[in-house]
């Protein structure tokens, strides 16, 4: 056996086996840093994944697409132009992929989004798979399903087929969850009406079978188009063409097709939708950073305090021979040790973690980006191996500076017990220097630009000040650390001096635990700040901006389908009723625009020049600006105008069915709806230019002194009972948005919980190190009459310094964090103006929280401290 | 040697000491009175028992048989509480490497048994250390950290942590085993003017007979026995 490797085993290994519970807290610390990582890499990597795999399963064996850029359909008409090109190989076929709310099937159960393709299903069998396992359903050539379950003596049922009247194929999922069989009627909710469609089969897992996961419905287009009344509309046209002719055949078609009609390839809607979520998903994988970053001061403590303790032990090998290399190679291995356990915990940790993390952040993915099921994993080998290789990176850097510090001492350098203290001292002063200079630099990255929509420089200067603060705490902490021992002797007598002055003592590891701890709580008060800030904001906002008493919308937009719609009518159905003052349309679809998906909405301007009260960056009333938009003049949301850099002034050029359109951008207004962007234009020209008069909501203006209830009543009597809408209060809105809100910032509170607990982690590693260190201390008042409460209360006081440290400069580093996540990074990713608001209450509860959780953190190690067997340690000595 | 019971401070009567699973016997019946203001030297090898036997007079450490009577209370009977109490008020300690407490001044250090105690109010504290300090020559160095101190300073500033006070019994531990002679010769010196001078009873392991002499008695241990208790002439 190697000497080295000896060596490791009887000097490393026997130390850690002996320091378990130091070495447990360290290799547990990791673990949780990596298994965020883990389980947020992997529920993002789920959604593209799943998004992409279902845009591979719709599209089947397409390589190009048509799609449309002015809204969620083009007309299939577009099909004419392709006829030409069926000489040289190209098949082509038009499709419908579009959003359906199924109603409930039973009382038990609520309503849910599913997905409804149409497809050509004679032309289409060429495209896409339709096959599944053995003991799933099947399809023949011409399209008939199938079942085993079929009762072959119905013959109704032996008849029922894709083609027959009102009848669909039902997606294993689906069917399985609901139960549903051939012949079963299944209840859907389109727009307003409710329509009752005919299971003619059950389609298996794979193909477009177990695209969204399999809850979709598959019909034929003429079904399909009839179902969305989207007569003459589809939703994309697929082209399978020779692979030799694609960029050729991608560029012609360019040319011949109408100007809001993309030729693209379906790899193309999966580069958008990762464009579209890179600034959620970025943001989330920022806070897991924090939690590695905590673990691995966790590590460098661990180690620096490993190597400080066993300083006369190097310097004995040394003397003896052991060269500069096996002392480092030793220590080496014991933090590749280290890191393995952590990072091999931390990945079986976060494969455990990852279902809980994709729930927490299915349904922000699904409200505000795109609505593909996201119920299971997707298992990819390579975020695990990055997870792994990323610990184990930052577990080396974390080692690295002890690491080095066990070889660049002399022999009799190492037996001075405190040379590594008065290194420490020496460099308080340079090291806050530093400190200094990366808070300037954090300064000036702060005030650059986005690059390509990403803050780079906002993380940057994140990262910086995180940098800066750690490098204050050493100075910070040596010159108020003696001020202390005087006020806490006055209080808590002289125990209160020796826990001040042990610290003192040794500022290395104090000042690690206090900057570790203070990462941890900053990151706490950041996000907290930052999600009260965004509250605040958006409550004002709802309440400044949603002027109207009552919004109408239809019970498919109300489930989920943003773009469930109302006849025209309601508007006057609902203007018409005693103690209404004004009922304002407002219809939005989705765009492409530049690459990028946004909104393009349409409004009664004249009725919000009256009744609106929409906030602008301009500072402009609602009224002036309002008044002004006629024509082709528009108002942009805040987010839209931060992603393509406009402002008040400048103009917007869309794609329409009528071509290109200009309009002038009047101002520019805030919105938290969305962070994909709203353009709004008159609801005259938008019926123009897009042939819709449908709209999505109604916002009804009351009289004063109206009853809202007898208004209620009133509009749903004159909207019929056969039509479903949903009529909320402007309160029942809120309480809807602040929901919502909260569902979307749960991940958020998780986080920032796993990064404070690994603080603490390192609290108690801390405290465990210093109880160690101070046994000769310990021992020594035992001698001169020192009670073992009053070793215990010198620990538990001791931790109170670290937590109460910590959390102060917790609470300095989180203030600076919260000005750069709420006016650099969230302002650059998503474009959203927030008012700063500081939630003291939170700030002094979490406080005291920390302080009693640094005290609890105490219990063991004041144990210990009790436990000094003074005789032993003074013999040792 | 013998003395009349009503001036004995401390009697240790037929105490051993067994260690471990293998019964290692470090005392075997050892029994020794020793009267108030007496400077009692302990003599022998190492490993012959002698800090053995200082740890269970001040209760660090716990008798496996026999009793220690310390000042009438029999030390071996008492709590952890009691035992702390006494060490607290009765019990000074002096050590071969000083033991002080390097983040704390000279000042601090010594006034730390009375800080611990907390009876004493902060005027009579700081009085008692200045007399303290300047009774072993170091008031000069109130403020200095133990680093700053040489080894004989720092032996003075630990007896005057001893004495302050004002314990009952000196347990001087090898007091002069990390000096040069010069600087031991002063520390015995200054153990010796305790003991004539504040009548202080004064208990010190040495394996040295230079610094042996200078107590008034000397007990020769050898594998955890008294092997000879003798008077010193001086």
């Amino acid at each position: 056996m190697p000497f080295a490797f000896t060596l490791f085993l009887r000097f490393v290994a026997r130390d850690v086996r002996r320091n378990w519970i130091r070495t447990l807290l360290t290799v547990f610390g990791i673990a949780l840093g990596v298994s965020v990582y883990l389980a947020i890499s992997i529920a993002n990597n789920t959604a593209i994944s799943q998004f992409k795999q279902t845009v591979s399963q719709v599209s089947g064996k397409a390589n190009i697409e048509l799609m449309p850029l002015s809204g969620p359909a083009l007309p299939e008409a577009v099909l004419d132009a392709l006829a030409d090109y069926r000489m040289l190989g190209v098949k082509y076929t038009p499709m419908i992929d579009e959003h359906l709310v199924l109603a409930a099937q039973s009382p038990e159960q609520n309503s849910e989004i599913i997905q409804l393709i149409g497809i050509d299903m004679l032309a289409d069998p060429d495209f896409k798979s339709y096959q599944s396992d053995a003991n799933d359903s099947e399809t023949e050539d011409s399209g008939k399903i199938r079942s085993e379950d079929t009762d072959s003596d119905q013959d109704s049922l032996k008849n029922l087929s894709v083609f027959s009247p009102r009848a669909v194929l039902v997606g294993g999922k689906l069917a399985q969850r609901h139960g549903f069989k051939k012949g079963d009627q299944l209840t859907i909710v389109v727009n307003d009406q409710k329509e009752k469609l005919l299971v003619a089969g059950v389609l298996g897992t794979s193909g477009i079978g177990g695209a969204y996961s399999g809850n979709v419905v598959v019909a034929d287009i003429g079904l399909a188009q009839d179902i969305l009344k989207w007569p003459g509309k589809v939703t994309r046209v697929d082209l399978i063409a020779p692979e030799s002719l694609v960029p050729l055949l991608q560029a012609k078609l360019q040319e011949i097709v109408p100007s809001d009609v993309l030729v693209a390839t379906p790899d193309t809607r999966s580069e958008q939708a990762e464009k579209m979520v890179r600034s959620f998903e970025y943001n989330l994988l920022a806070l897991t950073f924090i939690a590695l970053m905590v673990g691995m001061f966790l590590i460098y403590n661990t180690m620096t305090i490993t190597i400080l303790r066993r300083r006369p032990e190097i310097g004995i090998l040394r003397a003896i021979g052991v060269s500069r290399r096996t002392v480092q190679n030793i220590f080496l291995w014991e933090a590749i040790c280290l890191g393995l356990m952590g990072t091999t915990l931390g990945v079986v940790m976060g494969a455990f973690m990852a279902d809980g993390a994709l729930k927490a952040v299915a349904q922000t993915f699904q409200y505000f980006y795109f609505k593909v099921p996201l119920d299971k994993i997707t298992v990819d080998p390579l975020q695990y191996a990055a997870a792994f290789a990323i610990g184990m990176g930052l577990t080396l850097i974390a080692a690295l500076p002890p690491l080095l510090e066990s070889t660049t001492v002399s022999p009799a350098e190492a037996t001075r017990r405190a040379s590594q203290e008065s290194n420490v001292r020496r460099s308080t002063t340079p090291l806050f220097v530093v400190g200094l200079a990366c808070l300037a630099l954090c300064y000036f990255s702060a005030l650059q630009p986005a690059v390509n929509n990403f803050p780079l420089f906002g993380y940057l200067a994140a990262l910086l000040a995180i940098m800066g603060c750690s490098f204050l705490v050493p100075l910070i902490l040596a010159k108020s650390l003696p001020v202390l021992a005087t006020i806490f002797a006055r209080i808590f007598g002289v125990e209160g001096r020796i826990a001040a002055v042990s610290l003192q003592g040794t500022l290395g590891r104090t000042a690690v635990a206090c900057a570790s701890l203070m990462i941890g709580i900053a990151m706490m008060i950041s996000l907290a700040i930052m999600i009260s800030s965004f509250r605040k904001t958006v409550t004002h906002w709802i309440d400044q901006s949603f002027e109207a008493d009552l919004w109408l919308q239809s019970q498919a937009r109300a489930s989920g389908n943003k773009f469930g719609r109302l006849q025209e009518s309601a508007i006057k159905a609902a203007a018409s009723v005693e103690g209404v003052a004004a009922a304002e349309g407002f219809v939005d679809r989705s765009i492409n625009y530049q690459g990028m998906s946004a909104f393009l909405a349409a409004a009664d301007f004249d009725v919000l020049t009256k009744y609106g009260n929409q906030l602008f960056l301009s500072g402009e009333s609602s009224k002036t600006v309002c008044a002004r938009v006629v024509g082709m003049h528009a108002i942009i949301s805040e987010p839209f105008a931060v992603r393509k850099n406009l402002k008040k002034g400048d103009s917007v050029e869309i794609d329409t069915p009528l071509g290109k359109r200009k309009f002038f951008i009047e101002d520019v207004f805030y919105d938290y709806a969305s962070d994909l962007g709203y353009i709004i234009i008159p609801r005259d020209i938008y019926k123009q230019l897009y042939n819709d008069s449908s709209i999505s909501n109604v916002a009804i203006y009351l009289k004063e002194g109206a009853n809202i209830e007898k208004a209620r009543q009133g509009i749903l009597k004159n909207l019929g009972s056969s039509s479903l809408v949903s009529l909320s209060s402007t309160s029942e809105l809120r309480k809807e948005a602040i929901r919502i809100f909260d569902r979307t910032f749960a991940i958020t509170y998780a986080l920032h919980t796993i990064a404070v607990t690994v603080a603490m982690l390192s609290i108690m590693n801390a405290l465990f190190a210093l109880t160690i260190e101070s046994r000769r201390e310990f021992a020594i008042l035992r001698y001169i009459g020192a009670k073992k409460t009053q070793l215990a209360k010198i620990v538990y006081l001791q931790a109170a310094i670290l937590g109460a440290c910590g959390n102060l400069g917790g609470i300095g580093l989180g203030y600076i964090l919260s000005l750069l996540l709420i006016h650099v990074i969230n302002k650059q990713s998503f474009g959203w103006s927030v008012q700063y608001f500081v939630p003291y209450d939170f700030i002094l509860q979490s406080s005291t929280l920390v302080i009693l959780t640094s005290l609890l953190s105490g219990i063991y190690p004041a144990r210990m401290a009790a436990r000094t067997l003074a005789p032993s340690v003074v013999r040792d000595e | 040697m013998a003395s009349s019971p009503s001036s004995q401070l401390l009697q240790i009567e037929a105490v051993a000491k067994t260690y471990g699973e293998h019964q290692v016997k470090a005392l075997s019946a050892v029994s020794i009175n020793i009267a108030r203001g007496e400077f009692v030297s302990l003599m022998g090898a190492s490993g012959c028992g002698k800090s053995t036997l200082l740890n269970l007079i001040a209760g660090l450490d716990t008798a496996s048989s026999g009793r220690i009577i310390f000042d009438g209370a029999d030390v071996t009977k008492l709590t952890d509480e009691a035992v702390t109490a006494l060490r607290a008020k009765k019990i000074g300690f002096v050590f071969q490497f000083f033991n002080l407490l390097s983040t704390l001044t000279v000042a601090e250090n010594v006034a730390l048994p009375l800080e611990l105690g907390g009876t004493t109010s902060a005027a009579d504290r700081q009085k008692r250390v200045l007399e303290m300090l300047a009774e072993v020559g170091m008031e000069n160095r109130l403020n200095f950290y133990p680093a700053q101190l040489s080894g004989g300073e720092m032996q003075r500033v630990a007896i005057a942590r001893a004495l302050v006070h004002k314990p009952e019994l000196i347990v001087a531990d090898e007091p002069t085993g990390n000096l040069d002679s010069e600087n031991g010769l002063k520390v015995l010196e200054l153990l010796k003017h305790l003991n004539k001078s504040l009548n202080q009873t004064i208990v010190m392991a040495t394996h040295s007979e230079e610094a042996g002499a200078v107590g008034d008695r000397i007990i020769r241990m050898k594998d955890g026995l008294v092997v000879s208790d003798s008077l010193v002439q001086h």
